[in-house]
């Protein structure tokens, strides 16, 4: 395995955890803008 | 008494919840609601916080917090049975009586400009003979006095007259400190009839300070002598304050006053609402740093008005407010946040803060008055009042406004093409380069073919994004697209939106992303979720190089009307979409809210400048990193599995055996009836990330092996080969699909990110849903045709 084998592998890692966190985000509370389950998410009063 | 007044020790009972939204709902939600006994258990050695006990379990407020509930002790309650013998009930706990006794007690504070005639009203209520005068400032301190309606005891408190509230004179300052010492349940505020304009000012500071509140339209007679047509109901809605009219000497209107009064106390009154009044884009930008930090500390504020009041006030440099807040942690960072806010304001205006806010309210007034107030004669004799009679004519207001927006779209085409083709000779240039330099191996095609052409393909059309908003922030500072949005609102209300609305939608045919993100205007929920999700039908410009390349290999003798009436299809499917929301999911009545119609004012460069770069900015943070990952992904699944490299072409890419054309052919079977076959399946796949990629994943995919690849023209060897592999009715079914279906990835979170994840999840499945029936529709129709 070449290094740019090595380097493709390594972003596509990178990339993976970026979507894998998304998509947990998502599952969590349904918030693109995750700020900590404060009472102040706009999710959570679901209105702006 | 207040909870913070009990000892160690010491019980009472609680009586109210004193204190506004976010505030209040948290410290009910920990159980402090009426008739709950509380116990205080200790004080922290500095007095502050104070634990209790209520319901069960120990819990911890703040002094301040604790000011903020109003409980009763038995000797008050023993007290108050003494003196008051009406409330003597021997078969019920004494405390319970003087609670229930209590909360049939509404405190009213009168508040309105000097010689508005709150004394006078205050007389008819109270049945009293205060001095009352035809001149400001009868009214110097504070006069109570309390009667009796369905059951309640009112108490009526006659405050000075004040034009505002803020800091200047003593009025002033006596009225806000009343209202923040005994926080009265009710406002009512005394406008005279006959000049709404100056009296709504003060108006639109309670809205502010207070959600409960009503208006006394006093001297109603006069403006009915005058002729003037006043919709005062439709006001009272737009506002979320009832509007009452009334003749306080004759006592006209008195009962209703009442009634209102006792309805709003007991959160009956429909029409009550809390609303923002909208500073533009300038104050709120610079406002939104501040209050945000205020609303994270709120716990160091106190109570009694909401967080975004004190930025205000902090930025209009208000000295009882940085008293008030002067203990607080914060206080020195908030200081130098206001005072950076005013800079930029006064930097970017032109204009000194307090004239900048007072221009912004007028603003307000003046759009909600245009909608409901009629005058008799007006007099037109400022710049911006002939202004509006020509921009806003019912005749020549709609030809005015499309020249406008054809002229904005034909610079948005014209002049960016320039810019447009620098880019892509740059990206072209980056390309070879990284192609030239780097040797051969998946990095380098991952670099050249994925992020480059990839975040490339975007890049392009940032100019064009750039001279959009250029206009649009021109039109949105120098106070043409308030006036736009006002003569479009009646078709808008025809699809069951707001005029606000307007704006929105016509930004989606420049970008859904922005679009999406300017529906924060409409302050109206289902209004702005109508809106959200029929943006994405508005054919953005991405989309525009798919219909080219079609259009122009299968009607290119027609292509200008194919282009028109595919634009048409994608605004009348909005306009079907919009109407069936309204009438299955958001059956209730539309709240009417105010159009703020600013004074015109002549943009700076610097501020256009700056407001178009800040959206530019967002647009280039938010794509680049998604358009980056998503370019990735889409080369990852387009270039693996790597097959044997044949050895006679061994740079071809055999995108038939990797993931993408595995993808293209589970997908085939969807587009199978409209005679699809897999190369486009892939093309409309791959416009998910963005719907440039649609065209150059069909030009990649009908190239053939050795030959050179553009991204975005086409070939006429490409075209050849997409007109032997699809049919024309193929081709129609293609250009309604890729012009209806699920609007790309950033478009879909900033749906998520406005909305939430229901909502764009729903807008994907619905919009694909719609695309394959009417692609499959206009399939069968072009099949009988031809």
């Amino acid at each position: 395995m070449g290094w740019q084998e090595i380097i493709v592998g390594i972003v596509a890692v990178v990339v993976a955890i970026a979507v894998a966190h998304r998509v947990w985000r998502f599952f969590k509370c349904g918030a693109s803008q995750c700020d900590g389950c404060s009472k102040e998410c706009s999710h959570r009063r679901n209105s702006r | 008494m207040r909870l913070s007044e009990l000892k160690t020790g010491e019980s009472a009972t609680v009586v109210k919840v004193l204190g506004y939204g976010g505030f209040r709902r948290r410290i009910m939600e920990m159980g402090f609601v009426r008739g709950q006994r509380v116990t205080v258990v200790l004080a922290a050695p500095l007095k502050d916080p104070i634990e209790y006990h209520i319901m069960g379990y120990d819990i911890s407020l703040r002094r301040k917090e604790a000011e903020m509930v109003v409980v009763m002790t038995r000797e008050e309650a023993e007290q108050l049975s003494y003196d008051d013998t009406s409330i003597q009930d021997v078969d019920a706990d004494v405390v319970e009586n003087a609670i229930k006794h209590s909360t049939s007690h509404i405190s009213v504070g009168l508040v309105g400009n000097p010689n508005s005639g709150k004394t006078s009203l205050f007389n008819t209520l109270c049945g009293r003979s205060e001095h009352v005068g035809n001149y400001s400032g009868v009214t110097v301190d504070a006069k109570r006095g309390t009667l009796r309606h369905k059951g309640y005891t009112i108490e009526i408190t006659d405050l000075p007259g004040t034009y505002a509230l803020s800091a200047y004179s003593p009025e002033e300052v006596y009225v806000r400190r009343h209202l923040v010492d005994h926080t009265p349940d009710i406002i009512v505020n005394t406008v005279v009839a006959s000049n709404l304009e100056r009296n709504l000012y003060l108006t639109t500071e309670l809205i502010d300070i207070s959600p409960n509140m009503v208006i006394a339209l006093n001297m109603y007679d006069e403006l009915e002598r005058s002729g003037a047509k006043f919709d005062h109901n439709a006001l009272g809605e737009m506002i979320g304050v009832p509007m009452i009219p009334i003749v306080a000497p004759s006592g006209r209107g008195i009962e209703e006053l009442l009634d209102t009064i006792i309805a709003v106390h007991e959160n009956r009154d429909k029409r009550v609402r809390h609303i923002h009044i909208g500073y533009g884009s300038v104050i709120e930008e610079s406002l939104e740093p501040l209050n945000t930090d205020m609303r994270q500390h709120r716990d160091e504020l106190t109570a009694h008005f909401p967080p975004r009041y004190f930025a205000l006030k902090m930025i209009e440099g208000d000295k009882e407010i940085s008293a008030l807040l002067e203990a607080t942690p914060n206080y020195e960072r908030w200081q130098r946040m206001a005072q950076r806010a005013r800079t930029e304001i006064e930097e970017a205006l032109g204009e000194d803060v307090e004239t900048a806010l007072a221009n912004q309210k007028y603003g307000f007034i003046s759009g909600a008055l245009k909608e409901t107030y009629q005058a008799t004669e007006r007099k037109r004799n400022t710049i911006g009042d002939k202004l509006d009679a020509i921009v806003t004519h019912r005749i020549w207001g709609f030809p005015i406004f499309f020249i406008l927006m054809w002229f904005m779209f034909y610079c948005t085409f014209a002049l960016g093409a320039y810019p447009q083709e620098w880019i892509e000779m740059g990206v072209g240039w980056l390309y070879d380069t990284v192609h030239g330099v780097m040797g051969e191996g998946p990095l380098r095609d991952m670099l050249t073919d994925g992020v480059i052409s990839g975040v490339g393909s975007v890049l392009v059309f940032l100019p064009n994004i750039m001279i959009l908003y250029l206009f649009i922030s021109f039109f949105e500072d120098s106070g043409y697209l308030a006036r736009a949005a006002f003569i479009m609102d009646r078709v808008m209300h025809r699809m069951g939106v707001h005029g606000k609305s307007f704006i929105p939608m016509v930004m989606g045919f420049g970008c859904n992303v922005p679009a999406v993100m300017a529906c924060r205007t409409i302050e109206c929920r289902t209004s702005r979720i109508i809106t959200i999700m029929v943006v994405p039908f508005m054919s953005c410009s991405a989309r525009l190089p798919i219909f080219m390349m079609i259009v122009g290999t299968f009607f290119a003798d027609h292509a200008g009307t194919v282009l028109f009436l595919l634009y048409l299809l994608g605004m009348l499917m909005a306009v079907v979409t919009a109407r069936l929301m309204r009438r299955f999911m958001f059956r209730e009545q539309e709240a009417p809210f105010v159009m703020e119609l600013s004074p015109y004012r002549m943009p700076t460069a610097k501020t256009t400048v700056r407001h178009m770069w800040s959206k530019c900015a967002q647009y280039l943070r938010k794509m680049g990193g998604l358009i980056l990952i998503a370019s990735i992904i889409v080369w990852m699944l387009s270039y693996y599995p790597r097959p044997k490299y044949d050895n006679d072409t061994p740079d071809a890419p055999n995108y038939e055996l990797s993931y993408m054309g595995y993808i293209g052919k589970v997908c085939e079977p969807v587009f199978e009836p409209m005679s699809l076959n897999w190369q486009a399946s892939v093309a409309l796949l791959s416009g998910i990330p963005a719907k440039e990629i649609v065209v150059s994943t069909m030009n990649v995919l009908y190239s053939q092996q050795g030959e050179p690849i553009n991204d975005e023209t086409i070939s006429p060897k490409v075209s050849e080969r997409i007109t032997k592999s699809m049919s024309l009715p193929s081709a129609v079914a293609f250009l309604v699909f890729a012009l209806l279906y699920l609007p790309c990835i950033a478009t879909i979170m900033a749906i998520g990110s406005e909305l939430n994840w229901k909502w764009a999840v729903g807008s994907a499945v619905y919009n694909t849903a719609i695309a394959w029936v009417l692609a499959y529709a206009a399939y069968l129709i072009t099949s009988l045709i031809i």
